[in-house]
């Protein structure tokens, strides 16, 4: 496994473009107006070039692009990599679908959660179950926040193997996810709806497999529309902007004025002001020959490079830390960006589910989110069903396809209104279409204490249950406690039947998400 | 409000007098704000709640004055002025590409 996060790592991290330090956005803009624009743009550009203050990016790009080959990035990457352990969250971010949701909800996972979750809602399936939600994002993104690998953002490559902006766009539209079903290796009843004839009651157990995976789920957004002008999305970010953007700021602030200092020490004032003013008239000199101003440039940057070196050795140091820092500010600004601009998100989901006791089945979902406000939203999911497989005795009427389900959701944040923290209230209606009986899988030579099927033949291997159509109904209130990663869903579901019982039924839920990104984060 | 700031000769940095207050402002607060800022090695703007202006004191000596900010989306560029009434004057301009600004203030007496 980690030999293919390591080369997944690889591939995503693929040359954006060889490094030019001529490249960098701030000096290429100087650089161009000291080249083409007239004798009083040359000399206020020239004076800003030269300004490690104000190209700092730019400056502390050249001092840490000094040194690392190609095999040195790589070998770099191995040491952290192992060091990190980073596989570890990365193997845990594949996921599934929840067992206990009536809806789907459009938006990938950011990176990585885990929920906690009890039973199955149109089954009569007890038993706990487990998520583990991942965006194919999250590993290439942990991968920058913790300086393995810069950040290109658009426009600006660091160096000839970054994490570009416009892959981590495509990225952050596929999420997987993997459900683990810890009741597995004990025992799971069901009832058939429709006994046949007889009156001998026979136990029956399902067949409980060792493997604990129930589901695994890949998602993709279609289509996210991207609607930053709205006013929502700008009051959003004004809103958003400050706690989202405060480490990575400050981070930037520290670093970069470290490497500053360096460079602009009191006692190297005067060989900083010399510098300047030789390589100003130097530069200008060079003009208009766009080659020849940056062939000047460079050589009065390792000029000035070799000055402050000699007094301060740790210069790369510094300049490799801006750099990051820089990596990390420009992720987190993209990152805030995709957060909130997802509106009217359409997703094609794909999953596999292997429930215990029941055949395994293959799922396609597609998805809407329709944000209706800023803080309500409406997602509705359409889906279809299919058997992998079916018993070599099935009826003709008996198909692969089993069944069509189709949910409408509405989410309203409470906002204020809410006295225990950031809290949403969420009501759903579900409709089950049962195109085939669902088929129960049974050892009646291993069976379960308790668990009654009316005149079920001896040598009965498959129960087909009656098809009929599902109406359920649910009421979700999901806490957030103020601060923290964790949310709880509460929910209260009422349904005309199950799949496997034909009775109405209420069930009350409660569930347990936790978001993961904290414990990414501290790995940094 | 007269301007306190006087640019230094062939240098990017400024000086004005030790102890007088200095206001920097985005020129474009809609769309460019200042997250976090120091001067003289003191947090003036502790950053997570962004602002369109910082204030501080002048310092004795030669001190440098470090500014991160952030851009609304669609935004590749913004202005900081000293905010000084008619006399507003440019301190920097700023880029999205590079959003971490520093200078010197040379506090004079």
């Amino acid at each position: 496994m980690r030999r293919v996060i390591f080369l997944a790592a690889i591939l995503i991290a693929a040359p954006c473009y060889a490094q030019q330090f001529a490249d960098c956005p701030g000096y290429r803009e100087q650089i161009d107006r000291i080249a083409h624009g007239t004798q009083a743009d040359a000399e206020d550009a020239v004076n800003e070039l030269t300004d490690v203050g104000s190209t700092t990016l730019c400056f502390a790009q050249f001092v840490a692009g000094d040194a690392p080959s190609m095999d040195s990035v790589f070998v770099n990457f191995v040491k952290r990599f192992e060091g990190s352990r980073s596989d570890k969250e990365a193997s845990a971010a594949a996921g599934a679908t929840s067992a206990t949701s009536v809806v789907s909800q459009g938006p990938a996972a950011k990176v990585l959660s885990a929920a906690v979750e009890y039973g199955a809602i149109t089954r009569s399936v007890d038993g706990q179950v487990i998520t583990l939600r991942g965006n194919a994002a999250g590993l290439p993104s942990a991968l920058v926040r913790k300086s393995i690998f810069p950040y290109c953002a658009e426009g600006n490559a660091s160096s000839e193997f970054c994490v570009g902006s416009s892959i981590l766009s495509v990225l952050r539209r596929i999420s997987f996810s993997v459900s683990f079903d810890t009741a597995r290796g004990t025992q799971t009843t069901g009832t058939p709806a429709a006994p046949s004839s007889g009156t001998g009651a026979q136990p029956v157990t399902f067949t409980a497999q060792r493997d604990q995976i129930s589901a695994a789920s890949a998602r993709v957004e279609l289509w996210n529309r991207r609607d930053v002008t709205s006013k929502d999305f700008q009051d959003l970010w004004v809103e958003k902007v400050g706690p989202a953007m405060a480490a990575s700021s400050t981070e930037l602030r520290q670093t970069g004025a470290a490497l500053v200092a360096a460079v602009r020490a009191a006692d190297l004032a005067d060989t900083y002001n010399a510098w300047r003013l030789k390589s100003n008239g130097s530069i200008l000199a060079a003009r208009p020959d766009r080659t020849r101003v940056v062939d000047t440039l460079r050589a009065a940057l390792e000029e000035l490079v070799i000055e402050v070196r000699a007094k301060h050795p740790e210069l790369a140091v510094r300049a490799a830390a801006a750099v990051q820092s820089y990596s990390r500010y420009f992720l987190a600004e993209d990152d805030l960006i995709a957060s909130l601009s997802k509106k009217n998100v359409l997703a094609l989901e794909y999953s596999g589910s292997q429930p215990v006791g029941q055949v395994g089945t293959s799922n396609v979902r597609l998805i809407m989110d329709l944000p209706l406000t800023t803080r309500t939203k409406m997602v509705l999911n359409g889906a279809a069903t299919f058997y992998d497989s079916l018993p070599a005795n099935s009826p003709a009427s008996v198909t692969h396809y089993r069944d069509a389900q189709f949910g409408l959701e509405l989410d309203h944040g409470l906002g204020e209104q809410s006295i225990v923290g950031p809290a949403m209230i969420s009501f759903a209606l579900y409709y089950q279409y049962q195109h085939t009986p669902p088929l129960l899988e049974i050892d009646p030579l291993n069976p379960i204490p308790g668990i009654e099927f009316a005149g079920l033949p001896a040598n009965a291997r498959t129960i087909f249950t009656e098809k009929g159509d599902i109406w359920l109904g649910q009421a979700k209130l999901s806490l957030t406690p103020p601060g923290s990663s964790i949310k709880v869903p509460l929910s209260l579901t009422y349904s005309n039947r199950t799949e496997l019982v034909d009775k109405p039924t209420w069930r009350g839920q409660v569930g347990l998400a936790y978001d993961l990104d904290s414990l990414l984060g501290a790995l940094k | 409000m007269a301007c306190k700031l006087i640019p230094v000769a062939n240098t990017r940095d400024f000086e004005a007098p030790a102890g007088v207050p200095i206001r920097l402002v985005t020129k474009d607060p809609a769309n460019m704000l200042i997250e976090t800022a120091d001067y003289a090695g003191q947090e003036v703007i502790p950053a997570g709640h962004p602002v369109n202006s910082m204030e501080f004191t002048v310092a004795a000596g030669s001190n440098q004055v470090d500014i991160v900010f952030v851009f609304k989306p669609g935004t590749n560029a913004g202005e900081l002025h000293e905010d000084c009434g008619a006399d507003s004057h440019l301190i920097r301009r700023v880029s999205h590409d590079n959003p971490f600004k520093s200078f010197f203030i040379v506090g004079k007496g």
